[in-house]
């Protein structure tokens, strides 16, 4: 697993430090008529309706430096994209990007010109990222044209929604005792 | 040059293209043997299955094609049913889609010059090294791609997988208030565009040049968009119902797209480097202006300056689309009205990329009986493998590495796009 981070399932979070209401976005990446590349979106579809009204989600098909519009008008951003390794389908990986390089081996599997990790290290060699951006990669295994999705990678499809949530709801707990402190 | 050792350059996966394709050169004693720019992207079988579907669908089905231009294939669709019904498209409509036209080329041209292209030419490996150095200019590069993208939205309704083209216009018009802030960063961009002519021309190039047969459309008012004859700067002068006379496709078992050749005659090269050279008279004055500013008029046959003529055109595209805003009037209707009639109807448009042309049959239901594309990739495959046969050739002593970071190079002069390319190959089942 050389030079990709540790699986998580726990959900550490740290968007502290802003008065004022942190701006979140929840983006999904990838296509969904090519088997697992659709993951990432297929989470965000049904995160939708459980995330707080003003979290903002978007879905991200084709060039993936559409990501840096995003990170331009955001404070914190959730990532949630397929992945190739060599772990097993469905396992989750979750990089703190504020906090560390995304790891090279995320990069140029993707279907797309320009991945989604790439456009993270973009934005970092720009100075363009947000304060906090937290990437999760769902190792597929499928990505020929198809919908179907290996039966792993729905599992985790599930399950990352909770950490996901948790996530986001630690940071906007924090967020509100700051405010209270202050 | 006898019994040196044999030499094989090698990528595996060819980083900073659209789509999934490999290439390998062969080398002994000192001569290239084999020469295979390989696409091993699966193919989509688009045209099989437009038959059935009804005319009108084309253009939507068709720009799904690629995330990268499906303007082009929009474009090309709807002037093939057009064409098969009999139909003429003038005036504003018209404008529009030039309009339409030149968002795709400025946020597909600014994507290939500044994140894909340019790294090659400064020693970088990529566009996030070359932005460690050179902010400015990759923040340029975005800004630019994020204008045309945003132009395209306006007019299609989205900027990937567009839904407002149909035959006989559009579906929805809009406004001339609703071009007001585009107008102004069209403005910004143009001069962000003038910068990139005179940057682009400022880099290094290796020295390398072809006697090419190079094809575009030509238009006698316009530089080419939409609609033209087809020429070369070797006599080719046909009507686009004629591409199949003269352009046939091969299969090659080393690849999953077809490539083109010109009947009898081999490889020709399409895109921005052909259409430059064969309608530079076309281009607005400031085009022009910045084109001779750079010292990079036309003819140009080194294929590592196609760069160049990308940033002209883009530079084209910013400066037609203020004057198409600043002289656009609302038509009453989004589209004219037009009957279905049965027969062949043809289509070729330049894509960012070159020539892509489209033919179909539409039966007396509106029902599309056979479909033909042929998108710029395909038409370029051997051009390619002829450029990295010449290039290697001319090289065969230069160190490895730096012959294969040449070789990615001369594919990446084409700004190929590999999905596109590999929706037509034909199984045989035996």
């Amino acid at each position: 697993m050389k030079g990709e981070s540790t699986p998580a399932r726990s959900a550490p979070t740290s968007l502290e430090g802003k008065k004022e209401r942190v701006n979140i976005t929840i983006v999904g990446v990838g296509n969904e008529f090519r088997g697992d590349d659709g993951a990432g979106v297929l989470v965000v579809r049904k995160l939708r309706e459980k995330v707080p009204a003003d979290v903002r989600t978007a879905e991200l098909m084709g060039d993936q430096s559409d990501l840096l519009e995003l990170m331009r008008s955001t404070d914190a951003l959730v990532i949630i994209d397929a992945v190739r390794s060599s772990a097993a389908a469905g396992t989750i990986f979750r990089v703190d990007a504020s906090e560390e390089p995304m790891p090279e081996n995320f990069f140029s599997f993707s279907t797309h010109a320009f991945d989604s990790a790439q456009v993270v290290e973009l934005a970092r060699a720009l100075k363009a990222l947000p304060r906090k951006v937290i990437f999760y990669g769902i190792v597929g295994k499928e990505f020929s044209y198809t919908s179907r999705l290996t039966p792993d990678v729905t599992e985790s499809i599930n399950l990352i929604q909770t950490n996901i949530l948790n996530e986001i709801n630690a940071a906007l707990h924090r967020e509100a005792q700051l405010q209270e402190d202050a | 040059m006898k019994n040196k050792p044999a030499r094989t350059i090698k990528v595996d996966y060819l980083a900073r293209v659209e789509g999934e394709g490999s290439l390998i050169v062969k080398m002994k004693d000192g001569q290239v043997n084999d020469v295979k720019f390989r696409i091993f992207e699966p193919p989509r079988f688009f045209e099989a299955f437009l038959r059935g579907r009804k005319y009108s669908e084309a253009p939507d089905i068709t720009a799904r094609i690629c995330g990268i231009c499906p303007i082009a294939y929009q474009m090309s669709s709807v002037h093939a049913m057009e064409n098969a019904f009999g139909v003429r498209v003038d005036g504003q409509l018209r404008e529009l889609r030039r309009l339409l036209y030149c968002g795709e080329w400025i946020e597909s041209h600014a994507l290939h010059v500044y994140m894909l292209h340019a790294p090659d030419f400064l020693g970088y490996e990529d566009a996030i090294q070359l932005a460690k150095d050179h902010p400015d200019a990759v923040q340029r590069g975005l800004r630019l791609k994020k204008t045309g993208n945003d132009l395209v939205t306006i007019l299609a309704g989205r900027e990937i997988h567009p839904i407002n083209v149909k035959v006989g216009g559009f579906y929805k018009l809009p406004a001339k208030k609703d071009f007001l802030e585009i107008l102004e960063r069209l403005k910004r961009a143009r001069d962000e565009a003038y910068e990139t002519v005179l940057w682009t021309a400022s880099l290094p190039f290796p020295s390398f040049e072809c006697d090419y047969e190079f094809v575009s459309l030509s238009h006698p008012d316009e530089y080419p968009f939409n609609e033209g004859r087809l020429v070369s700067n070797k006599g080719l002068n046909i009507d686009i119902r004629e591409y199949e006379l003269v352009f046939h496709e091969t299969h090659a078992s080393y690849t999953n797209a077809l490539q083109s050749e010109m009947k009898g005659k081999g490889a020709y090269f399409v895109g921005p480097l052909a259409r430059y050279n064969l309608n530079f008279d076309k281009l607005s004055p400031l085009a022009r202006k910045a084109a001779r500013e750079a010292n990079a008029e036309p003819p140009i046959s080194n294929p590592f300056k196609s760069i160049v003529a990308r940033a002209v055109e883009t530079l084209y595209a910013c400066d037609e689309a203020i004057r198409i805003i600043e002289n656009y009037e609302q038509p009453e209707k989004p589209a004219i009205e037009y009957s279905v009639q049965p027969g062949f109807g043809f289509g070729c448009t330049e894509a960012p990329r070159g020539i892509l042309y489209h033919r179909y049959m539409v039966g007396e239901d509106g029902a599309i009986k056979d479909a033909k594309i042929v998108p710029p990739t395909s038409q370029n495959q051997k051009m390619i493998e002829a450029d990295l046969r010449s290039f290697v050739t001319a090289n065969i002593e230069m160190p490895k590495q730096e012959l294969t970071l040449r070789c990615e190079q001369v594919v990446r002069n084409y700004d190929p796009c590999i999905s596109c390319a590999t929706h037509f190959l034909k199984l045989e089942i035996s």
